[in-house]
């Protein structure tokens, strides 16, 4: 899947990085993104939400994308600027179908052990897509108090 | 916002204080979630999490706090949430968590909680 044509950037615009399935690669990778959007002065709210939300798709890829499989993969690619972050997570694992995670808020769900990553990426980014068979997920998160450089294609 | 993530138990009478720090991450947590667990006894079945110096979880963290939670329930006791910053407990409130763990203001008012009810 190619980045989505509305979350406004290229291609040619990503920063693709490929590492091991495991949490402190993970980690590294994540607080990369993390220097760039403290070198674009994203708010402590916004960097707040991002962080969140790839925290949860890293999760989720390497736990049950991957399986904890250390022989697996992940793909991350990103791009910071300072009106918007892309990001997307991509995992080596036969996907899900995102409409089968029950609502985390529902009565009868608010003690499951699991299950809301989904949901807090969707209220933390700006828009969340998956590609169709679900183990590849892509991010964007609009900074609101930049003017946009860039028009959404 | 990327404190190294601790912890730390004191007792307060029949109440267990937790207090976490830093950023609760599935990779910082994972050499712990057990210990949380033990650290909950009979003789303090009540329990508190101290947020104030917590800077950031995840839906994993949120986990571990429910299980904690659920241990309290099995000890017969009662669980509240105090003081987290607004960022963090905008991910309680928006999971609606606060409905099985209260939040409190202050360590303070969550102990006059657990012992006015």
């Amino acid at each position: 899947m190619n980045v989505p044509a509305e979350f406004g950037v290229r291609e040619s615009d990503l920063t693709e990085l490929v590492i091991p399935n495991e949490l402190r690669a993970a980690r590294q990778a994540e607080e990369r993104i993390l220097r760039e959007l403290s070198r674009h002065r994203y708010s402590r709210e916004c960097t707040f939400a991002i962080k969140l939300a790839l925290e949860e798709a890293l999760t989720n890829a390497i736990k049950h994308g991957n399986c904890n499989d250390s022989a697996k993969r992940l793909i991350v690619r990103f791009h910071v600027s300072p009106d918007r972050v892309v990001l997307m997570v991509r995992d080596e694992g036969c996907g899900f179908r995102p409409c089968d995670v029950p609502d985390p808020t529902a009565e009868e769900n608010l003690e499951r052990p699991c299950g809301r990553g989904l949901m807090l990426m969707h209220a933390y980014m700006s828009d969340v897509r998956f590609n169709e068979i679900g183990n590849e997920v892509w991010m964007l998160k609009l900074n609101r108090n930049e003017p946009a450089s860039r028009t959404p294609r | 916002m990327t404190r190294t993530f601790g912890w730390k138990a004191e007792r307060r009478e029949r109440v267990t204080v937790i207090s976490l720090r830093g950023a609760m991450t599935l990779e910082a947590l994972a050499p712990v979630r057990e210990e949380l667990l033990h650290c909950l006894t009979s003789e303090a079945p009540d329990l508190v999490f101290d947020l104030t110096a917590l800077d950031f979880i995840a839906s994993d963290g949120l986990g571990a706090l429910l299980a904690a939670c659920r241990r309290t329930r099995e000890l017969g006791g009662r669980a509240r949430l105090a003081a987290p910053t607004p960022l963090v407990r905008q991910v309680f409130t928006l999971l609606r968590l606060d409905r099985v763990m209260p939040i409190c203001n202050s360590v303070e008012d969550a102990l006059h909680s657990l012992r006015s009810n």
